[in-house]
């Protein structure tokens, strides 16, 4: 009996300690531990050995969480190093960025090597830019000015006071002929006028027809005209 | 009086060039047009195409001068004129197929291969030619192969030496989207290179 009671209390301990039991079965296990010493025993030593474990457990989640968080920052560290590293080759980073970079330089030697990659390529680049250049010969200067030299001749400034000159003068003329042109004109057809009239006009007189033409017809039937 | 020219500044040929003077219009496109020319060979686009582009891109320069505000900005203002004769080009191309030189002849049997003549180039010795041509080459080519918007801005950068806010103009971008595509194309000519570098 007295072990049959003791089985089950020792089944129920774990589930006691984590406080997961009903009310009745809570109040059963206290009254036998206070009774049983043995059982008692059993669960102090149950008790310390789950406190270490939690206590263990609790300490591998706060180095875990903080060794995380140590690769994140250098993640992040890392890629900021990474972003900035084509703007310093051009130095183009402001102040406080290019400290940071050089400080992280300083802490890390793939980054060293890394940027001296990057110089290498930067510098095969250039390499391969004035090797080009040196190979090439291209000569456009003379063709170029003479190109700019022929389109720029239509835009010669005109000769402005000629042209005012003339327009002027041209006007003047209009103006001189429409004050004096259509008197002379007028002048000049009134003396036409007299002089017609001064000549003796001779005027024909037409003689009726009658008296000048006469009709006759042929043998043939002709129509003849003939003269008196 | 050549030599005066030769002897002069940038910045003293360019306000020489502002007063029609021709000889130091001659000087200035001198010094630029391997440049130039460099610059749209890297940018992939084949000989014949490449100095035509130089001529006209010398002749806006030439033709603008005159109306260049402020002589530091000249540098960017090229850039400006590279840029856009590349993206007129590659809108060109859309329409019309590559031309295809006399130098390449087509094989008999397919149209899939073709090979260049092989005519001896007495441009430069053999001697001259060492394993660094040879890389440099291959960097042509790696440039080539980029995308155009990597293209372009790298360019801008190595060869004219700009700044990223002038880029960033040039190319009508933020200067962060230009920072990330320098390195992105750096990262993936250090990623193709590196067979040949190690």
């Amino acid at each position: 009996m007295f072990r049959t009671v003791c089985k089950k209390v020792e089944s129920l301990l774990g589930a006691y300690i984590e406080k997961k039991l009903p009310l009745d079965e809570v109040n059963f296990v206290k009254a036998h531990l206070k009774k049983c010493p043995v059982c008692y025993e059993k669960y102090i030593t149950m008790k310390n050995v789950l406190n270490n474990l939690r206590f263990e457990y609790e300490k591998l989640i706060n180095e875990f969480e903080k060794i995380e968080a140590d690769r994140i920052f250098n993640i992040r560290e890392y890629e900021n190093f990474y972003n900035n590293l084509s703007p310093y080759l051009d130095d183009e980073l402001n102040y406080d960025e290019s400290i940071k970079f050089r400080t992280y330089l300083l802490k890390s030697k793939s980054a060293r090597s890394e940027l001296a990659l990057s110089y290498n390529l930067r510098n095969n680049i250039k390499n391969a830019f004035e090797l080009y250049k040196n190979g090439i010969h291209p000569n456009y200067s003379k063709n170029i000015i003479n190109k700019i030299k022929k389109e720029s001749v239509p835009e010669k400034k005109y000769n402005y006071a000629g042209v005012a000159i003339i327009i002027v003068f041209s006007l003047f003329m209009a103006l001189l002929f429409l004050l004096f042109g259509y008197s002379y004109i007028n002048e000049a057809y009134a003396d036409n006028i007299g002089d017609i009239g001064s000549k003796e006009i001779k005027v024909f007189e037409i003689p009726d027809e009658e008296e000048f033409v006469e009709f006759t017809f042929d043998e043939q039937q002709n129509f003849l005209l003939t003269a008196k | 009086m050549r030599k005066k020219y030769k002897e002069m500044n940038v910045f003293e040929l360019i306000n020489e060039a502002k007063k029609d003077n021709y000889q130091a219009l001659e000087e200035l496109i001198k010094r630029e047009q391997k440049n130039i020319y460099t610059a749209f060979c890297f940018l992939g686009i084949c000989c014949e195409n490449a100095s035509d582009l130089t001529q006209e891109a010398l002749f806006r320069m030439s033709k603008g001068i005159k109306n260049l505000k402020n002589p530091a900005t000249f540098k960017a203002w090229l850039g400006q004129i590279i840029s856009n004769l590349f993206y007129d080009e590659l809108r060109k191309k859309q329409r019309r197929p590559n031309p295809v030189s006399i130098d390449t002849f087509w094989v008999n049997d397919g149209c899939s291969e073709s090979s260049a003549l092989n005519i001896c180039d007495n441009k430069c010795n053999p001697d001259e030619k060492t394993l660094n041509s040879e890389l440099s080459d291959i960097i042509r080519k790696l440039i080539c192969e980029l995308p155009d918007h990597f293209k372009i801005v790298i360019i801008l950068r190595e060869l004219q030496g700009l700044s990223y806010d002038d880029i960033a103009k040039i190319t009508q971008t933020n200067v962060g989207t230009v920072k990330s595509r320098i390195s992105r194309a750096r990262n993936k000519l250090q990623e193709s290179l590196k067979p040949y570098l190690s």
